[in-house]
């Protein structure tokens, strides 16, 4: 893969935040219905950003912070990480558990499950998106949740990107509910495999 | 820091660092698949740290030496000789090349990790590096931190208390 396959023109970084934010408000429909409340997306933009620096959009190499893992197969192979801060998810088990922001402050075994079945929302919701846009068949892998270090969690994949190119396409966004922002960051990584096959197979609106 | 005013110069994904500067830490943050590669002259009191993000560059000649494993060494070795250190007294410590996924048996990029190791490994043996100590593979990620003025290297573990390695 050569490097102008990874960084996109203009053209490309529109279509492509085009198709993600079908993703994204696929995934946030889910979640929607998941939790019974409305859920808009207040921002979603995409830029290019130095890789040793893209820790520092969810805190910092050593924040600690969640992040769900999915792996893409069927007629694109590839794989995404979505990463936020630990304190976005513990927003985000008090939105799925009717809680008032700023109950959870740790991860039991009741707020781990909570955030793994939110992941697998969001991640199934936004992949199916993508798979409907394109047209491509995708099969998506049951989530892997994580917590750790961000950097520790970001590398490999960044490591992969870092191959043929020193910078790295993020998609950032953040939402909320009528009542309820969720603040944070959301970070969207998809393998540079993955992309190059979606956008290939997306014509636009 | 109760006497004196440490200095931490974060090396970041694919870069080298070295420092004779005995305020200054060299530091790697959250390491996950990546290895932080330290080495320390006691008799020069001069640090190197690289930040490798993978295995090998394949032939390639990027702007940043420190990325693949087999570069980054021989760049770290020059770097600290024109410090002053010399390569037979180099004390390397290691950390790193952890394996972060959860879904068991998964594939392909978290096998990263390992990769890394490997030539990590590979490429010190070459370059007549001997690695005294490793806290290495697993999964979790992790923090060096090299103390210049004492050659100290400490590693942290997200949760857990710091060790020295």
């Amino acid at each position: 893969m050569s490097t102008s396959s990874i960084i996109l023109n203009e053209a490309d970084l529109k279509k492509w935040t085009e198709l993600v934010s079908k993703g994204v408000t696929n995934a946030l429909n889910g979640l929607s219905d998941m939790v019974e409340k409305e859920i808009e997306i207040t921002s979603l933009e995409a830029r290019y950003i130095a890789i040793k620096d893209v820790a520092y959009l969810v805190g910092g190499p050593e924040q600690t912070t969640a992040a769900i893992y999915l792996s893409v197969s069927g007629a694109a192979e590839g794989h995404m990480i979505v990463i936020y801060r630990s304190d976005t998810a513990f927003d985000l088990i008090d939105l799925l558990l009717g809680q008032p922001s700023g109950t959870t402050t740790e991860l039991g075994e009741m707020e781990i499950s909570a955030l793994g079945e939110m992941g697998n929302i969001v991640g199934s919701f936004f992949l199916n998106a993508l798979a409907d846009a394109t047209g491509l068949k995708l099969r998506v892998s049951p989530p892997s949740v994580m917590m750790d270090m961000a950097g520790a969690i970001l590398d490999a994949i960044l490591a992969e990107i870092m191959l043929d190119a020193d910078e790295a396409l993020v998609m950032q966004t953040s939402f909320g509910t009528e009542d309820m922002q969720i603040n944070g960051t959301f970070l969207c990584l998809p393998s540079p495999s993955l992309q190059t096959a979606l956008l290939a197979n997306w014509s636009g609106e | 820091m109760t006497t004196t005013q440490l200095n931490a110069i974060v090396v970041g994904m694919g870069e080298l660092q070295v420092s004779k500067d005995p305020q200054a830490v060299l530091t790697c943050l959250g390491l996950g698949s990546c290895i932080g590669f330290s080495s320390y002259d006691p008799v020069a009191k001069v640090a190197g740290l690289v930040h490798i993000v993978l295995p090998d560059s394949a032939g390639k000649t990027g702007a940043l030496p420190g990325k693949f494993a087999d570069t980054a060494l021989p760049a770290l070795i020059g770097d600290m000789e024109r410090l002053g250190a010399e390569k037979r007294r180099m004390l390397v410590r290691i950390t790193g090349g952890a394996q972060m996924s959860l879904i068991a048996g998964s594939a392909g990029i978290f096998k990263t990790g390992e990769r890394n190791l490997e030539a990590t490994k590979i490429a010190a043996t070459e370059h007549g590096l001997r690695i005294a100590a490793a806290d290495v593979g697993g999964h979790s990620g992790r923090t060096l931190r090299l103390y210049v003025e004492t050659g100290k290297v400490t590693v942290t573990t997200a949760g857990t208390e710091t060790k020295d390695l």
